[in-house]
């Protein structure tokens, strides 16, 4: 059991069913909780200070409203100490890379990487890269954490 | 040379002549150089606007040509993107599931069989459709029509509800690709919400051409809805926004207790436009 305070994790989706499917195994994990889950970037904007998240989980496609990209922004803006991981089904995303050129930490790609509860084990792995485009991690959203 | 030959008031002539050389210029446009230049500037004029037309015809067969590309690569952005859609949130939902039941290996493992269940079904039958609306043998009215009734069939038989469908529109239409796809998903959450919320004993579906637009329609006399609740909930939202994405335009009819009527209008004028 580590002594560590548990990693605080935020996340965006709009499929309820994926939501809650991450909420139950980031949970799993003995290093991180969800704090919160939304389905848009408006509401999760709202609650940020009483949410207070080390890491954002967030869908790059997000139906209707703001976008991943532009919520990413505005999270960084007032948030700047959270991490921000863009969660994509896409294998080459020009979302993701604008996402990352607005703040975001790196981007997870949910069907080939490592599901959450294998971060800690993914994390060896990983190195913080220098540029935007190099973030594109593959099995290692909490790399930092 | 110019000769002179005088005479005075006796009649006597002069025996020399006098003579005056002299030289009488051509003009310039009768010089050799000068008409030699003016067919080598016509000549030249002629092979300039020959090559201009040549060159402007090139440019405009390159031009067709990037534009053809430019379509088909963005048809098949648009392709992946939808095959991506279609399968990404089921497939990760699948992987989930499975994620949880390796995690709680002692806790409620039915339900998530069941909810694997479910998503394995739903991408069985998005990858079907999917198929079906790129192939471009699909891209017919009538075919699109056929296919929505044939869900519809299926759909409404698991509950004894009384379903008609009609088509009364007889030509070939034509439909731009990605018609079939979108309207195909509108009406099966329609006929979906028909099915899980109406409670209705008879669902009619339709197409007509009316005036200037083919309309698909869902009607049902089930108990209906109060649609500014409905108006915030995501089907809905995802119905209009599939239907703003083909140019069509969606009409929902509902009062509580007096069935529902759900119709997309697609103005012909777009079918000439993206054709």
């Amino acid at each position: 059991m580590s002594s560590e305070p548990k990693k605080r994790v935020l996340i965006i989706e709009d499929d309820p069913e994926i939501r809650s499917s991450f909420t139950m195994i980031v949970d799993s994990s003995q290093k991180f909780t969800v704090v919160n889950g939304y389905s848009n970037c408006e509401d999760a904007i709202k609650h940020l200070h009483s949410d207070k998240p080390d890491i954002v989980l967030m869908d790059v496609e997000l139906a209707g409203g703001m976008n991943g990209i532009k919520g990413t922004k505005i999270i960084k803006e007032k948030s700047p100490s959270s991490d921000i991981i863009m969660v994509t089904v896409y294998e080459d995303s020009e979302m993701v890379y604008e996402a990352l050129k607005s703040g975001a930490s790196g981007s997870w790609r949910r069907l080939e990487d490592a599901p959450p509860h294998h971060w800690r084990r993914a994390r060896r792995r990983c190195r913080w890269p220098a540029t935007p485009a190099s973030r594109v991690w593959t099995g290692c959203p909490a790399a930092r954490c | 040379m110019f000769n002179i030959v005088a005479t005075n008031n006796q009649g006597s002539w002069d025996k020399v002549p006098l003579v005056y050389p002299f030289v009488v210029k051509a003009p310039f446009y009768q010089t050799a150089i000068f008409q030699i230049s003016i067919i080598l500037i016509l000549v030249g004029i002629i092979v300039l606007i020959f090559y201009l037309r040549i060159r402007k015809k090139i440019n405009k067969m390159m031009e067709v040509e990037r534009i053809r590309q430019q379509e088909q690569e963005s048809l098949r952005k648009e392709i992946a993107r939808d095959f991506h859609d279609e399968m990404g949130n089921q497939l990760t939902r699948i992987i989930n599931y499975v994620s949880l039941m390796k995690l709680n290996k002692n806790g409620n493992a039915i339900a998530l069989y069941d909810k694997v269940e479910e998503s394995a079904k739903y991408l069985y039958t998005g990858a079907r459709d999917f198929i079906w609306s790129i192939d471009p043998g699909n891209d017919e009215l009538s075919k699109l029509f056929l296919h929505i009734r044939d869900f519809g069939e299926k759909l409404f038989e698991e509950k004894g509800m009384m379903y008609r469908a009609l088509n009364s529109v007889n030509e070939n239409v034509r439909i731009p690709y990605g018609f079939s796809r979108e309207a195909n998903l509108i009406f099966k959450e329609a006929m979906t919400n028909t099915f899980n919320h109406s409670g209705a004993k008879n669902v009619t579906f339709t197409l007509k051409l009316q005036e200037d637009a083919y309309v698909l329609t869902l009607v049902d006399d089930g108990k209906g809805f109060d649609k500014n609740t409905l108006e915030k909930m995501n089907g809905l939202k995802n119905m209009r926004t599939r239907a703003e994405r083909i140019g069509g335009i969606l009409y929902i009819q509902s009062y509580a207790g007096a069935g529902a009527e759900i119709s997309l209008l697609l103005p012909i004028h777009i079918f000439k436009e993206k054709i």
